[in-house]
């Protein structure tokens, strides 16, 4: 019984209030309905681009430009979006001319700004992310949305020149960078080399007499040239003593000439072949030590030769030559004695000069090393400089152009009406409501009773007169005329605007005929 | 025979005489002193208020129900009349007061079906008196034109007769055609006793119905309570609030004399009348 009475009720509520309903949810409704038509129609045209991975495997020919398709993307966008870009764009199209005169430039790239989608097209969630990356299948969407279809179009297809050639642009600009800057860490290295190089050469001059490798020889010839100092001591003494106690002998002189005469030419035979064979010992046919004799045996014969000399001297008391032959001996003994010094010194200088010297060559090695990675790198940048220019990298390709769009996608018609039919019924519901939580009249023996706990003795229902109740059978007519015409408009702007009826009602019999069991 | 024909003659005489009457109202003057028991109790008084005659478009209009029964909403009506005379029966009342919380809310619609209602049977002589000071409505919704006036006889004691019409057989209507800003005043006044009594006697109803003011605009119907028996209550559905309904009901159930609630302008479906 109660929930008769709600029922009821409710009916009651709802025939009371009706026009309090259906006036806002018609007026909002019909507001709405002329809004949707109002607003202008947008076009979006859309283009595809797809980025066509590396067709020559990475491991073979690395390419310079490595960000991946996403970050790339980004970049592409950030880059379109740029103020100048679109101000270009928008004065080459003259967007947004009718309002030009109140838009500053600021406002127009707002306005493109929201206009412009770039979106990256999903394979599939099916797709792990390896095997995405390995598919390498990415791709981006360049839409815009405009009044006008065909200049939608065209920007976007201007857009799609600009993502291309910037992107061909930004691959060529940086494997040239790339390249660029590792020929001068090469030539840099290179100088380095020189340098050292050059260094090291100085050194072994500055340092030639203690160079390592000659140190075997020059111990060898400090031998030498002791056993002739020792040996010129001797003749030294020899020569004094000989001086001290020798008297004219001219007998001896003849002789004495004689030997002289034979040690000279002693001497110049060796001197000879000293002469011959001295070039062919630098060549390294004649051992060295051929060579040390011969030496000692010239200088053995030249001491030979002052110290007869001197003995002659001493017996006819003239002089040969300058200088006292002793001294003259003493002097060459004083010059032998300087040179053994300065080898001894010098071996002594060596292992120094060894340890400095490796310590250079070690520099050198290292630089030839360092030369040589970068060399390498170089050549790598230099392929992908190739590879770039010769379009074989990862690239973009457009595979789907911007058609000029035949229909609009704003405004969304249908949901607009929807919304607002919906939001208007919302609207006359909700005043209802609220009127009737806001009367807090009585209005049937329930509410006596529960509010009072009066039951009343009577009750009479509303008595209309005659006039009253013609009042009502027109507002009833008129309402069913209302209603009429409502669902005969309507079915007109249906058929206007979406679809002519005799389609919808096919395909909606369509649709009807595979569940009905026909 | 004889015996018969004499009885007819007496009788035709005596039906005679009440049809000369109507003529003398006005120029007769009533005399308060005559006793009621005098008149035999079969014959009707020696005066008679001025017989009316109703427009049936007139009452139509101003939702009269009860007195044609061509309408069959006067259902309704019958069961408020039979629970009343029950209710008078069962307490031994004689006098009603017909008012509402607020104004507009039909009192005097539903004063006026219910006492043709109860003059339906020849058993209750009604009368329905127009006490409302302030806005008298009853003359002008069964469109009278009243020659006299309740009101006036109150005021300034004018004629009273000049205030009672009859409206059928068993009904009698004292109209008002006048406002005071007084009224509470005059409502209480010693020629209202005057009236009741001229009523009583004159008349000598079973039910008698006064047609107050609303209580919260002024406060006739409160102070007029003391002197009647019962009250019914008019509450106008969607219109009054439960707050006014509460207040009312308990200023009369104070005295003990509601008789009960009635809700008018009820939008809830009820049965149809199918007799």
């Amino acid at each position: 019984m109660e929930q008769e009475i709600d029922l009821r009720g409710y009916l009651a509520v709802a025939r009371r209030r009706f026009l309090l309903f259906l006036v806002p949810a018609i007026v909002v409704s019909a507001a709405v309905v002329a809004v949707a038509f109002a607003l202008p129609r947008i076009y979006e045209a859309k283009a595809t681009i797809l980025v066509e991975s590396q067709l020559i495997p990475t491991d073979l020919a690395s390419p310079t430009v490595t960000a991946n398709a996403t970050e790339r993307i980004q970049v592409i966008r950030q880059r379109v979006l740029a103020r100048d870009n679109l101000l270009q764009i928008a004065g080459k199209f003259a967007l947004y001319d009718k309002q030009r005169a109140q838009l500053s430039p600021t406002q127009i790239v707002e306005y493109m700004r929201e206009a412009i989608a770039i979106r990256q097209i999903d394979v599939g969630n099916q797709l792990t992310r390896r095997q995405r990356r390995q598919l390498g299948v990415i791709g981006f969407t360049v839409s815009f949305e405009y009044q006008s279809a065909v200049i939608a179009a065209r920007v976007t297809n201007e857009l799609v020149s600009t993502i291309l050639s910037h992107n061909i642009e930004t691959r060529l600009t940086r494997a040239s960078e790339t390249s660029k800057f590792f020929k001068q860490q090469r030539s840099r290295i290179e100088q380095k080399l020189l340098a050292l190089e050059s260094k090291i050469a100085e050194f072994k001059r500055n340092n030639e007499e203690a160079l390592p490798d000659t140190l075997v020889s020059r111990r060898q010839q400090l031998v030498v040239l002791s056993a002739q100092i020792s040996e010129l001591e001797r003749r030294i003494q020899w020569g004094r003593s000989a001086n001290e106690n020798t008297s004219p002998d001219r007998s001896n002189a003849d002789q004495i000439a004689f030997q002289i005469q034979a040690k000279e030419v002693q001497l110049e035979s060796y001197r000879a072949q000293r002469g011959q064979l001295g070039p062919l010992a630098e060549k390294g046919f004649v051992p060295k030590n051929r060579i040390i004799d011969l030496d000692r045996q010239i200088v053995v014969a030249e001491i030979d030769i002052n110290a007869l000399k001197a003995r002659m001297a001493s017996a006819d008391g003239t002089q040969v030559y300058e200088g006292d032959p002793l001294s003259a001996l003493k002097a060459f003994h004083q010059s032998l004695v300087d040179q053994a010094d300065a080898l001894s010194k010098s071996i002594v200088k060596t292992p120094v000069v060894e340890v400095e010297l490796n310590a250079l060559n070690r520099e050198y090695e290292n630089l030839q090393a360092e030369y040589r990675l970068a060399q390498t790198k170089l050549d790598n940048a230099l392929t992908g400089e190739r590879l770039e220019q010769d379009r074989q990298s990862e690239r973009f390709e457009v595979i789907e152009q911007a058609t000029v769009p035949s229909e609009p996608t704003k405004p969304e018609r249908g949901k607009i009406m929807l919304a607002g039919s919906f939001g208007g019924i919302g609207l006359g519901v909700g005043l209802v409501i609220l009127l009737e939580l806001l009367d807090n009249s009585v209005r049937t023996v329930g509410d006596l009773e529960k509010r009072l706990q009066l039951r009343p003795i009577a009750v009479i229902p509303y008595i209309n007169n005659s006039a009253e109740m013609r009042k009502r059978k027109r507002r009833f007519w008129l309402f069913v005329v209302m209603f009429v015409m409502i669902i005969i408009a309507s079915v007109l702007l249906v058929d206007r605007f979406y679809m002519p009826i005799d389609l919808l009602f096919e395909k909606i019999w369509n649709r009807i005929a595979v569940l009905l069991p026909i | 025979m004889e015996q018969i024909r004499v009885a007819l003659s007496k009788a035709r005489t005596s039906l005679d005489q009440p049809q000369d009457n109507p003529d003398n109202t006005a120029a007769e003057g009533v005399d308060l002193a005559v006793p009621a028991e005098e008149v035999p109790a079969s014959v009707t008084p020696l005066w008679q208020p001025r017989q009316v005659h109703l427009d049936d478009e007139v009452l139509e209009a101003n939702r009269i129900v009860s007195y044609a029964m061509d309408d069959e909403r006067h259902v309704a009506f019958n069961l408020l009349r039979t629970r009343v005379r029950k209710a008078l029966h069962d307490n031994n009342w004689r006098s009603i007061a017909v008012t509402s919380p607020t104004p507009n809310c039909g009192k005097t619609m539903v004063g006026l079906n219910l006492a043709f209602a109860l003059a339906r049977s020849p058993e209750c002589r009604t009368v329905m008196i127009d006490l409302d000071l302030k806005r008298p409505a009853v003359a002008k919704t069964l469109g009278i034109q009243p020659t006299g006036s309740i009101g006036q006889f109150l005021n300034n004691g004018a004629n009273l007769e000049d205030c009672f019409v009859q409206v059928g057989e068993n009904l009698t209507i004292g109209v008002n055609n006048d406002r005071y800003r007084h009224s509470s005043e005059l409502v209480l006044s010693a020629r209202m006793d005057k009236l009741l009594e001229f009523v009583h006697t004159t008349f000598d109803p079973d039910v008698v119905l006064f047609d107050l003011p609303p209580m919260q605009t002024c406060d006739d119907a409160l102070s007029f309570l003391p002197r009647i028996d019962a009250a019914l209550l008019v509450v106008a559905a969607g219109a009054t609030t439960a707050q006014e309904v509460d207040e009312c009901e308990q200023q009369i159930g104070v005295l003990e004399k509601l008789l009960g609630i009635v809700l008018n302008k009820s939008d809830s479906p009820t049965e149809d009348y199918y007799y």
